[in-house]
């Protein structure tokens, strides 16, 4: 009973701040441009911040721990990708550029960026239908995993946490825009770093430092493993402080890890978005250290936790929960004190909250501008234009509400598909469009379609973890094959197809005028 | 092993340090050296218009 009477007053006061925060957003919007890109007014901290929070989801957070205390510290990798590609690749050969280009061509979404420069409404109402499609699935599995999470802690119906989860985050948004969104982003990314900091600090304190910790994880035999009932005796084969063997099966699910997650990153359309506020290119820089400190202190100390937890619970005389997703909230709740188990508990709800309020902007600008007041209703002012996306964007959270409320498995391949489709998709027309002049709209149609039809193909026939599910087994039964991440074939795929497409079928002469006006500032 | 860990996964924990300080070095050289050079720059230039002033 205590446990609900803090649900409940801690929830409140996220209501009331984050409500607050909506309405001082609300009072900034005036135009279009600030409701889609925050007036392009952002300096460094609030961008890193949002970006990071955007970025790290609670499915980053109790996931992946959960999955490299299967694997090991192999995992790390993706940490070294994450801080390598995700912020120092991103900002410097992305956000710099696709900032400029933004500015030269008005652009305040992804679709319309590619609309823009490729002189087609077309483009960016279909990749706005793209990107909303999949990103209403990921949202609600978002929503779905931290709810599930509250549910087993407080014992609180899964449809009630899903309802006020939905609600709260929908008021925020839809009121006050992207100004409610990326701060509301600075105070859950300040509760997210708190408790995976104290996390951490906890973990390796009560296993002795950081040498001693990773000698006993390394110490871990298979049997020792087994006794725990952990996955790790079999996943982890050369010990959990060891790569596997190469091309075994689970050097085969941490390469696909690594990359599927690591490269996708750079087209990820909720992450581009912030480039396009920022109030300058210092901005932009700045971001850089603030932004590798949040992802740092997220990614890199949720993997490297993970494979303590086998320690700690063969230490404590504990057994390893059933799933993956259930090893960090039984170490936080056997080892900690209560308080850090709320504390805790509200610092994944922060994670899962900003991915998901990031992507209902994105999802509701999508449909809202991108495929509504570009494709259908062309021309209409801008008081209409921001009412058209609020609509939409209710459209969008009603949508996912019912959605989680009625979760389909249809749903959970589509929100697994997210990342990979959106980098298979959208990452080559992207890339060239940012970088060579002779891209065309011919190449970016081909590089998009083809990206997304192969990795529709790939998910649905092939891959080990789809496919089996929705057609019964995967056509190709060779794990070396099965196992690779879409992105691994998908995305060079994209990249000859757009290039291919250009050079065969070139800009016509206003291609080539706003080709020549989006270079003008780079 | 280097503290517990083989050596590709210590490349990966340390890639990953190293990384992190290269982002803060980035932020430092804009930060400072960036800032000196614009101010330099900054101050050419209002010499140089000065000059042209004078004469």
């Amino acid at each position: 009973m205590e446990d609900v009477i803090f649900f409940t007053i801690f929830m409140i006061l996220f209501a009331a701040m984050f409500s607050f925060l909506g309405y001082l957003g609300y009072k900034k919007t005036k135009t279009a441009e600030d409701y889609f890109v925050a007036g392009r007014k952002m300096g460094a901290i609030v961008i890193a911040f949002s970006y990071g929070a955007t970025f790290i989801s609670a499915v980053a957070l109790i996931g992946f721990s959960g999955i490299s205390s299967i694997y090991g510290h192999s995992i790390l990798w993706l940490a070294f990708l994450n801080v390598f590609i995700g912020i120092l690749i991103a900002f410097i050969f992305y956000g710099f550029r696709t900032r400029k280009m933004g500015l030269s061509l008005k652009a305040l979404t992804l679709p319309e960026l590619l609309g823009n420069r490729f002189n087609s409404t077309r483009l960016q109402s279909v990749s706005g239908l793209i990107i909303a499609i999949f990103m209403v699935a990921y949202t609600s599995a978002v929503f779905l995993a931290i709810a599930s999470l509250f549910q087993v802690t407080f014992g609180i119906s899964y449809e009630l946490c899903i309802i006020v989860f939905t609600v709260v985050v929908g008021i925020y948004i839809t009121v006050g825009g992207l100004y409610a969104v990326m701060w509301t982003h600075a105070v859950q990314g300040i509760l997210m770093l708190i408790g995976m900091l104290i996390l951490t600090i906890g973990i390796y304190v009560m296993l002795g430092g950081i040498g001693p910790a990773h000698e006993a994880a390394a110490g871990l035999t298979p049997e020792i493993l087994e006794s725990i009932s952990s996955p790790a005796a079999i996943q982890a084969p050369g010990g959990l402080t060891s790569m596997p063997p190469i091309f075994s099966q689970p050097f085969m699910m941490i390469l696909t890890l690594i990359f599927g997650a690591g490269i996708g990153v750079l087209a990820q359309p909720q992450l581009i978005t912030r480039y396009l506020t920022a109030k300058n290119e210092k901005a932009l820089r700045m971001a850089i250290p603030y932004g590798e400190i949040f992802i740092l202190l997220m990614t890199f100390t949720a993997f490297s936790i993970g494979p303590l937890c086998n320690v700690l619970m063969v230490n404590n005389g504990l057994m390893y929960p059933g799933t993956p997703d259930k090893v960090i909230p039984l170490i936080v709740s056997e080892l900690f004190p209560q308080w850090f188990v709320f504390l805790f508990l509200f610092a994944v709800l922060a994670a899962a909250m900003s991915t998901a309020s990031a992507l209902f902007h994105t999802a509701g600008a999508s449909i809202g501008r991108d495929v509504f007041e570009k494709g259908v209703m062309k021309g209409i002012s801008h008081e209409k234009s921001i009412k058209i996306t609020r609509i939409a964007t209710i459209v969008i959270i009603a949508a996912t509400l019912v959605i989680s409320l009625n979760p389909l498995d249809v749903v959970a391949f589509m929100s697994a598909f997210f990342f990979g489709l959106m980098a298979n998709t959208f990452l080559a027309p992207y890339t060239l469009m940012l970088y060579w002049k002779k891209t065309s709209k011919a190449g970016a149609w081909a590089g998009m379609l083809g990206g997304f039809i192969f990795t529709m193909f790939w998910y649905i026939l092939i891959y080990f973890k789809t496919a089996p599910q929705i057609i019964g087994s995967s056509m190709i039964d060779n794990y070396l094959i099965n196992m690779l991440d879409p992105i691994f074939i998908g995305l060079p795929l994209s990249f000859i197809l757009t290039y291919t497409f250009s050079v065969l079928i070139k800009q016509n002469k206003d291609e080539q005028k706003i080709m020549k006006k989006s270079f003008e500032n780079i | 092993m280097i503290l517990g860990m083989d050596i590709w996964v210590f490349s990966a924990w340390i890639g990953t340090i190293l990384a992190a300080v290269l982002c803060l070095f980035y932020g430092i050289y804009q930060w400072y050296i960036k800032k000196s050079d614009e101010k330099n720059l900054s101050e050419r230039k209002n010499d140089q218009s000065k000059k042209k002033g004078v004469k």
